[in-house]
């Protein structure tokens, strides 16, 4: 299979009050295109600073990120974001959805950043699939947490994405609509075959993806693939 | 699956943009509504003061061409030569003539002659102002026929009324009018000499101008297509001067009538700069604190590949378009308030404020709110380009998102270069215009200095064993997402500019002296011998008026300074006196003290004299700068041929403001007592008929004293200062409810500031008075330690501006200063209530879901 | 400030006529010796230059240009044995020139030459007003020295005063003159006043130039006197 991202040697420090402060060292693996999988670890072990720089959001302190052949290193914060517009999609924990955009509109942004054709069209058909087409025009404070996290959901499809990151998707949902979103999730993804990297702690979410990696103190402690993988 | 390159050279889509920034603005219109009226006030303040700067300056500079009555007046003392005389005949649109001078006036009806001055006039002169006169038509209608205009003091002094005659030479003219004003001529020779107007046709006939007869011609043009006067007279003056003959124009006069036009324009000024600040002030808190809160949706933006640049874009758009939204709402609801105010306070302004609809207002503020939106935007938007998507997957947005970035500086100087342009626009200077911008910079760097050690000081400070509700109120000041530095800066300007504003005012105020308030001399009696003296200042009194002043003079020269005389001056160039100071016959007077006018600059008051010793005199500032004198240096004065040996016992300076006589030296009593004098007496005669009734006392008893009245003079001038001292209080006065209006509106802006924590406190359950308490506790500390900081700084803005843009002597008042810091810090205190009410009177969740 | 300038105006250049900063100052001892006596020269006679600004030398570079100084060259020219003191004082009326009288004449006095009456036809001071003042100051003079020698020196106000005021106010001079048996130059500017080229600036008073006129109308006079 195809690698669409590909991690060597990666390391993050920070600079905090004079000291420096390694939050990543020595992570190396590659994700194949179409496959489905989670950064599992503890609170604090660098899983959402590892998924930052896989979707190029961060610059590396050491090693190289490599998305869809591109080398994420070498590329200005601008152009990570046309990287980023046409080949990744996010979902975050906290939905992210512009506050100030209708549920419609906020699918709509990242088409119209590409300047494609149908937009509105498509995105009420994305809004569709997540069960929200006659909500396309509540503002996100309108909108439940679950209901945004569809929004976000139908968002994160809407360019088309080789690769799909999700922070702790269901980090602020309940239980019941945590499952609805994940189902809705993998749904989607099967069916764009979308590459799929999920970052949480829950292990449950985290067995129904193919491989789960695992993180702790910044280092990779083990990559293994589930049942399903 | 194939790999894709990826489009690096997206193009930037422009209607998109607009599109976005549109969106962008709809979620939140009540919110958006607060922020727009923080710029709407400030340019509605900008506007308003501007517009009324602009009418007033206009109409106290009609008032002032009624001094001179013509764009431009030419006189000399000697007839124009054919060359001259073309010239003057092709000068303006509008032409005038007249000729003045001297002239023993008789009156037949009581058989009483006196010297008036005659005025022969020809033409439609005066084209500004009127010849005012009882009755009125008079004033106009007298060119018409053998007629006369005669002053209204003359006129009563011989007992005449209109329809009686006058002859002046050969000639009997009918009297029409009583002449009350007049514009035209500097006082002097019609305070000494009642003015007659007759018209020029009939001047021949009276046989006065012949050869030999003192006339002054004067020439007065109206020019009706506008010209550059300046250029003008400068082309014409070497001619004019070759000639013998002087220019005025309105400008001119308006230099020489004193410091009040300046004191005017300079004040103008000084409110069109605070208008200015306070647009800036409205603008800006609202524009960076709206922006702040746009950080975060910034940042998701840019996680779904928006570029830097086009996320930038979007927001400058739409503050560009909030700004020119909030700048043209302000500036027509500045020109409605600027229509609408003279017409509501009519009863309350004594004089009328022209309402024209000022362009140049109304541009300047929307062109500066646009910018000003736009400069104040930059600086939060541009750390926007470093605002890592990373950001997105961290909770909060800190201000250490927005720290340093080096084209910072960049903005910040735009800003600097911004606020000096406009402050030139209304300063016509640019020294004037860094000096302003300067001071404010420092007055801006000395509120966040005291903001800042605020902030380190409450978190030193608050410790444990506080109450909770203290604890809270202080720690909101230096808490992240804390209001401390933009509220104090905000409270502290605006305060500032109140109180310079006040402050300045009353000064200037005090500046105003007019005749009529009180006891100002308005009348001049002179050569009154020492044998007259006593009897002259009885019959003052009898007359029920005060005798203000009475002060001996004596004539002098200067023969030696430090053992130089006037002979050595020629034989060594290096001694610095001029030679007019030995050349010069000086008017002194002696006494044994120092008049109210009068300041000690340096040296010692000596007040008496010791026989047989060097006598100490006291010389006026200007003279000891001229003549290079200094304390203990060597005079021999000779008083008409007596040599008296003086020294410098001290440097006076003398307040020449006022109607009275002051001296560059002054002699201790005990020595020219004896000498040859005359004395002068002034006193304030309060109506046209107790001054003709006092004159002809005078005239009878002591024909040989000269008499000045200056009521005329001064009455035309009264007008003007009342006027003028008038449209300072008005001026401050608006700008200083204008400055708070802008205050209260951008405290207000911070509405949102606090309402997460307040829900969150709400959610905990905390009441309502303890909500309050905490608000209050914050928004005092703000409010009076800005306000007081604001005040200390303008005690010293308003002394600089006193000591050297004005350059009138620094008194301070310190009771209204304290009634601002109350009203300001409690002012301050309840937006901040009224702020958090909102919070207290809605579920908490509808407030988070409404705002979030 | 208005009102400073126009006080100034006023006590300046209206009454007193005095102030010209800008002029050249007098030059070595010619100075001294015309405005005070000179303390050395007791043993010579004293002519005494009694007025107003045209004696002073209101707006001349230096004050020995006005007449009085010209005189006093053309007497120390002839060597003859006077010593002349110009006691002008510009503005002065024949008011002030007579209460001012007893401070000059406490130094004795050979020759008085009265030139005061200017300033009050200017002013239009009542002609008996001004009459009575000189005949007072004639008088004092004579009380105190009873051997001077008078000289009055006419004065003429100009023809816009109107023809009654001239003409009541000419007749002064001789009027007086006859009176008191003094001598008498009929109008002191003869040949100057009116004429642009020989006066200054504001009209009335005479250049150096004109000053050696008028120098010469009083000299006619003053010759056989001496």
């Amino acid at each position: 299979m195809e690698t669409i991202l590909n991690i060597s040697d990666l390391g993050k420090t920070y600079q905090s009050a004079g000291r420096t402060l390694t939050v990543l060292q020595h992570i190396n693996f590659s994700i194949s295109a179409g496959s489905t999988n989670a950064i599992v670890g503890p609170s604090g072990s660098g899983k959402t600073t590892l998924l930052g720089l896989c979707a190029g959001l961060d610059r590396s302190s050491a090693g190289a990120v490599e998305l869809n052949g591109i080398n994420l290193g070498n590329l200005t914060e601008d152009q990570r974001a046309q990287v980023r517009n046409q080949y990744v999609g996010f979902i975050f924990q906290n939905f992210q959805l512009l506050p100030t955009l209708t549920a419609l509109e906020n699918v709509m942004v990242p088409l119209e950043l590409r300047n494609e054709k149908n937009i509105r069209a498509r995105a009420l058909d994305l809004l569709e699939k997540v069960g929200l087409a006659d909500r396309g025009h509540h503002y996100p404070s309108q909108l439940s947490g679950g209901e945004q996290q569809r929004v976000s959901l139908a968002r994160a499809f809407s360019n088309s994405p080789k690769i799909l990151f999700a922070d702790e998707p269901t980090g602020n949902l309940d239980a019941e609509t945590s499952e609805k979103v994940v189902k809705l999730l993998f749904d989607l993804n099967k069916e764009a075959g979308t590459t799929l990297i999920l970052v949480t702690h829950d292990l449950e979410l985290a067995a129904k993806t193919q491989r789960i990696i695992r993180i702790k103190g910044g280092q990779l402690i083990a990559d293994e693939k589930t049942i399903k993988g | 699956m194939e790999t894709n390159p990826v489009n690096y050279q997206r193009k930037m889509n422009i209607p998109w943009l607009f599109n976005m920034a549109w969106r962008d603005s709809r979620k939140n219109r009540s919110r958006l509504f607060l922020f727009i009226s923080a710029i709407v006030f400030g340019i509605a303040a900008l506007v308003a003061i501007y517009a009324f700067k602009y009418n007033v300056q206009n109409d106290i500079n009609g008032q002032a061409a009624t001094l001179i009555g013509a764009d431009l007046a030419v006189s000399g003392n000697k007839p124009a030569d054919v060359h001259l005389k073309n010239l003057l005949d092709s000068l303006g649109d509008d032409r005038s003539q007249e000729r003045s001078f001297a002239s023993m006036a008789y009156f037949p009806k009581s058989q009483g002659t006196r010297l008036v001055q005659v005025r022969a006039l020809q033409g439609n002169f005066p084209y500004y102002g009127a010849i005012e006169t009882t009755p009125e038509q008079a004033g106009t209608s007298f060119r018409k026929g053998q007629m006369a205009v005669v002053d209204k003091t003359l006129m009563l002094q011989f007992n005449a009324h209109v329809g009686d005659s006058i002859k002046i030479g050969n000639s009997q003219f009918l009297i029409t009018g009583i002449l009350n004003r007049a514009p035209g001529q500097a006082g002097a020779v019609a305070g000494i000499a009642p003015v007659v107007y007759i018209p020029m046709q009939y001047l021949e006939q009276t046989g006065l101008v012949k050869i030999g007869s003192r006339v002054n011609y004067s020439f007065y043009y109206k020019f009706t297509k506008p010209i550059n006067l300046d250029k003008l007279t400068k082309k014409l003056d070497p001619m004019l001067d070759k000639a013998g003959m002087r220019y005025e124009t309105i400008e001119s006069r308006k230099e020489n009538t004193g410091r009040n036009f300046g004191d005017l324009s300079r004040f103008l000024s000084l409110v069109g700069f605070v208008a200015l600040l306070l647009g800036c002030v409205g603008v800006a808190s609202a524009v960076h604190i709206y922006v702040r809160e746009k950080i975060a949706s910034i940042a998701i933006m840019r996680c779904l590949g928006v570029k830097a640049s086009e996320a930038f874009l979007i927001y400058l758009i739409q503050i560009v378009g909030i700004g020119l939204i909030g700048s043209v709402v302000g500036a027509a609801l500045g020109t409605a308030i600027q229509h609408l105010l003279p017409v509501i306070f009519k009863d309350f302004i004594p004089f009328t404020i022209s309402v024209q609809i000022s362009w140049m207002a109304i541009g300047q503020g929307i062109l500066l709110g646009v910018i000003i939106s736009l400069l104040f935007a930059l600086l939060p938007l541009i750390s926007v380009r470093n605002v890592s998507p990373l950001n997105t997957l961290r909770l909060s947005f800190d201000d250490a998102v927005l720290s340093r970035d080096p084209l910072r500086w960049l903005v910040y100087l735009l800003i600097i270069l911004f606020i000096i342009t406009f402050t030139y626009l209304q300063l016509d200077s640019w020294l004037g215009s860094l000096f302003f911008t300067l001071g404010i910079l420092a007055a801006f760097m000395i509120l966040s200095a005291v903001a800042w050690l605020l902030m380190r000081l409450t978190k030193l400070l608050i410790n444990g064993s506080w109450s909770y509700l203290w604890r809270q109120g202080f720690a909101n000041l230096y808490r992240p997402n804390n209001q401390t530095l933009i509220l104090m800066v905000s409270i502290g300007l605006s305060t500032m500019f109140i109180c310079i504003l006040f402050l300045i005012q009353n000064l200037l105020i005090g500046q105003v002296n007019l005749s009529s308030s009180g006891n100002q001399s308005n009348m001049i009696l002179f050569d009154i011998q020492n044998s007259q003296k006593d009897s002259v200042a009885r019959l003052t009194r009898q007359q029920g008026l005060p005798v203000l002043q009475q002060v001996p003079i004596v004539t002098l020269r200067i023969e030696q300074i430090n053992g130089k005389t006037a002979a050595d001056l020629q034989k060594d160039s290096t001694i610095k006196i001029p030679h007019g100071v030995f050349a010069y016959e000086y008017r002194v007077t002696f006494r044994d003290s120092l008049s109210g006018s009068e300041k000690l600059t340096d040296g010692t008051w000596i007040g008496k004299a010791t026989p047989g010793k060097d006598i100490p005199v006291s010389v006026e500032e200007n003279l000891a700068h001229r003549a290079n004198l200094k304390i203990g240096d060597k005079i021999v004065f000779n008083v008409q041929g007596v040599e008296m040996p003086a020294y410098v016992a001290s440097v006076r300076k003398v307040n020449w403001g006022k109607v009275q006589t002051n001296f560059q030296v002054v002699f201790p009593a005990g020595v020219l007592e004896d000498a040859p004098q005359f004395q002068v007496l002034l006193t304030h005669v309060p109506s046209d008929k107790v001054s003709a009734t006092f004159q002809r006392a005078i005239v009878h008893s002591f024909p040989n004293i000269s008499i000045i009245d200056l009521g005329l003079v001064l009455s035309v001038l009264d007008e003007l200062l009342s006027k003028i001292s008038y449209v300072i209080r008005f001026m401050s006065a608006f700008s200083i409810i204008t400055g708070v209006v802008v205050l209260v509106a951008s405290v207000r802006i911070s509405k949102y500031q606090r309402i997460q924590e307040s829900v969150l406190l709400r959610t905990l359950g905390a009441s309502r008075k303890q909500i309050f308490a905490i608000t209050a506790l914050e928004y005092w500390f703000l409010g009076s330690l800005s306000a007081l900081t604001g005040i200390v700084i303008a005690f010293g803005g308003s002394w600089l501006l006193a000591k050297y843009s004005f350059e009138i002597p620094y008194t301070v008042n310190y009771l209204p200063a304290l009634i601002l810091f109350f009203i300001i810090s409690i002012l301050t205190v309840i937006i901040g209530l009224l702020n958090s009410r909102g919070v207290l009177n809605k579920p908490p969740l509808e407030i988070l879901r409404n705002n979030a | 400030m208005y009102k400073f300038k126009l006080t100034f105006l006023l006590l300046a250049t209206l009454i007193f006529a005095a102030c010209n900063q800008n002029k050249k100052p007098a030059t070595d001892e010619e100075a001294k010796s015309i405005i005070a006596a000179q303390p050395d020269s007791t043993s010579s006679k004293t002519v005494l230059f009694f007025g107003d600004s045209l004696t002073a030398g209101y707006g001349l570079d230096d004050p020995s240009e006005a007449f009085p100084g010209v005189i006093k060259d053309k007497i120390d020219s002839l060597k003859l044995p006077y010593k002349v003191i110009n006691a002008g004082l510009s503005g002065e009326t024949t008011a002030g020139g007579n209460a001012r009288l007893d401070w000059l004449l406490k130094q004795k006095v050979d020759v008085f030459i009265l030139e005061l009456g200017a300033n009050d036809g200017l002013r239009g001071i009542p002609v008996n007003e001004t009459n009575k003042n000189l005949q007072s100051i004639i008088d004092k003079v004579k009380a105190k020295y009873p051997e001077v020698k008078i000289v009055l020196l006419g004065m003429q106000v100009p023809p816009n005063m109107g023809a009654d005021y001239v003409n009541k106010f000419k007749a002064i001079f001789p009027d007086l003159a006859a009176k008191n048996h003094t001598q008498l130059v009929p109008f002191l500017l003869q040949g100057v006043g009116g004429i642009p080229a020989l006066n200054q600036a504001d009209g009335i008073h005479p250049t150096a130039q004109g000053a050696k006129i008028v120098a010469n109308n009083v000299w006619g006079v003053l010759k056989g006197v001496l």
